[in-house]
């Protein structure tokens, strides 16, 4: 009798030590990675040179591809916005401002993609979820809804040529002023910019 | 029968030449005013804006600089951090900010009123033209509204996911969208919805303290301030005047003060 002890007490241990391991596998992540292929990587910048420009094309787009994304992400960090679309995924990636996985310059780009770069770019501080898991599409979405850059919608839908000049001169004014003129109310579902 | 149908006719006929020839008579007796360009410069630029002048095919964007005078037909774009504020004349000046497209169509001066025709593309721009400084009659074209008013001071964006939204600073403005019409006073603001300034303002409280419409939906709270509570079988039916809505002063008929007293709105004077 007195054996029986330390051996439930060893099943024990080995039970939480194997929740433990699969909690653990769980989180950190033994998901594939996704590959990060470049496809339509030497499609050439548009506008690359002239945010007036380039503001006033993609305005009038029905979606915006990722490639124009790109170039907007390197017009609003003040990269080199010229060049190969490849070039601009790895110096946007050097930066962080990009996620990794495959990227195709010719598809249109989610509003997810695009919360992340923003976010990213413009350096926004996260709440408690983004602080302690990092950058997400679905997090960064909800954080820019919630400071009113962006409107309600889901992550995976496209963006409209309007709404991305809209999302990247506010970022750009937050980037410069450090904060968004808005009001706050029930009746814009949480956020609205001012003019 | 047959003379009836040629005595109709005579009358309707009667009924839209005579009318018309009383105005021309009206309006024969005043001399015409000259009209000429405003003279409008680029006071001051913040790169990058573009300048896209004439309505040729073949006109190109060219960078605008300080000092530079703007034209009849003048589209200007601004990039990411781009401003430019143009001095019109000796009457105010507009600022057309980051990320924003706009067309001056027309800045005339006729004797001593200035008239603007602007359209907004997308973006913001704010535009001070005071009563003090001389009489101005202002018109913004948006894709969503048109914005028109007499003396003027306001800022107005337009942005795709957002839509309209457009602050009053200066005397009544006449909003106007495809499905409604709205005046709006000095310090208020609205937006492509014509959502009521009170609706705005109480929207942009820093504090959030409940509900502060009891429960009311956004239809009947416009509802209850169109058409008022009611005062049993009187006033049930409403009575509310387009003149004398909460977020109108201005009184566009002659009527409209007897009327506001009777249902118990205020008008400004």
């Amino acid at each position: 009798m007195p054996t029986q002890q330390p051996r439930c007490t060893r099943r024990l241990a080995t039970g939480v030590a194997a929740l433990t391991m699969a909690l653990t596998i769980g989180l950190v992540g033994c998901a594939p990675r996704k590959p990060s292929t470049i496809t339509g990587g030497e499609t050439a910048a548009v506008d690359g040179d002239n945010s007036a420009a380039f503001l006033d094309r993609v305005a009038d787009a029905k979606s915006v591809t990722l490639n124009d994304a790109v170039t907007g992400m390197c017009l609003l960090t003040g990269a080199e916005a010229g060049g190969d679309f490849a070039t601009r995924v790895r110096l946007l990636r050097g930066r962080e401002v990009l996620a990794g996985g495959a990227v195709d310059a010719t598809a249109p780009v989610t509003r997810g993609q695009l919360a992340y770069m923003v976010y990213q770019a413009a350096d926004v501080p996260g709440g408690v979820i983004l602080t302690l898991t990092g950058p997400s599409e679905r997090y960064c979405l909800r954080e820019l809804q919630y400071r009113g850059m962006m409107t309600d919608g889901l992550a995976n839908t496209p963006v409209s040529g309007m709404e991305y000049v809209a999302v990247l001169t506010r970022a750009k004014t937050y980037m410069q002023t450090g904060h968004i003129r808005r009001n706050r109310s029930r009746l814009y579902g949480g956020g609205m910019a001012a003019p | 029968m047959r003379y009836a149908r040629i005595l109709l006719t005579g009358v309707l006929v009667a009924l839209v030449v005579v009318p018309a020839a009383a105005q021309d008579d009206e309006t024969g007796d005043e001399a015409p005013v000259k009209a000429e360009d405003a003279k409008v410069v680029a006071a001051s630029v913040m790169p990058i804006v573009e300048r896209l002048a004439g309505s040729d095919e073949d006109a190109e964007w060219q960078p605008l600089r300080e000092g530079d005078t703007l034209g009849r037909t003048t589209v200007l774009r601004t990039g990411l951090g781009g401003q430019a504020v143009l001095q019109v004349a000796d009457r105010g000046h507009i600022t057309v900010e980051s990320g924003t497209k706009v067309a001056l169509d027309e800045l005339v001066m006729a004797g001593e009123m200035l008239n603007v025709r602007m359209g907004l593309k997308y973006g913001t721009m704010d535009a001070q033209l005071p009563h003090a400084a001389g009489r101005s009659d202002m018109k913004v074209d948006t894709p969503v509204a048109t914005l028109a008013t007499r003396g003027c001071g306001m800022r107005v964006g337009f942005s795709g996911d957002l839509g309209l939204r457009f602050c009053a600073n200066e005397s009544t403005w006449d909003t106007r969208t495809n499905f409604g019409r709205m005046f709006l006073n000095a310090g208020e603001c609205t937006d492509g919805a014509l959502t009521p300034a009170i609706f705005i303002t109480v929207a942009g409280r820093n504090t959030d303290a409940g509900d502060p419409h009891g429960g009311l939906t956004n239809l009947e709270q416009r509802n209850l301030l169109w058409h008022g509570g009611g005062r049993g079988i009187i006033n049930f039916t409403g009575g509310r005047d387009e003149d004398t809505t909460l977020c109108s002063g201005s009184s566009r008929s002659g009527h409209s003060e007897e009327n506001s007293r009777e249902n118990g709105y205020e008008t400004k004077p």
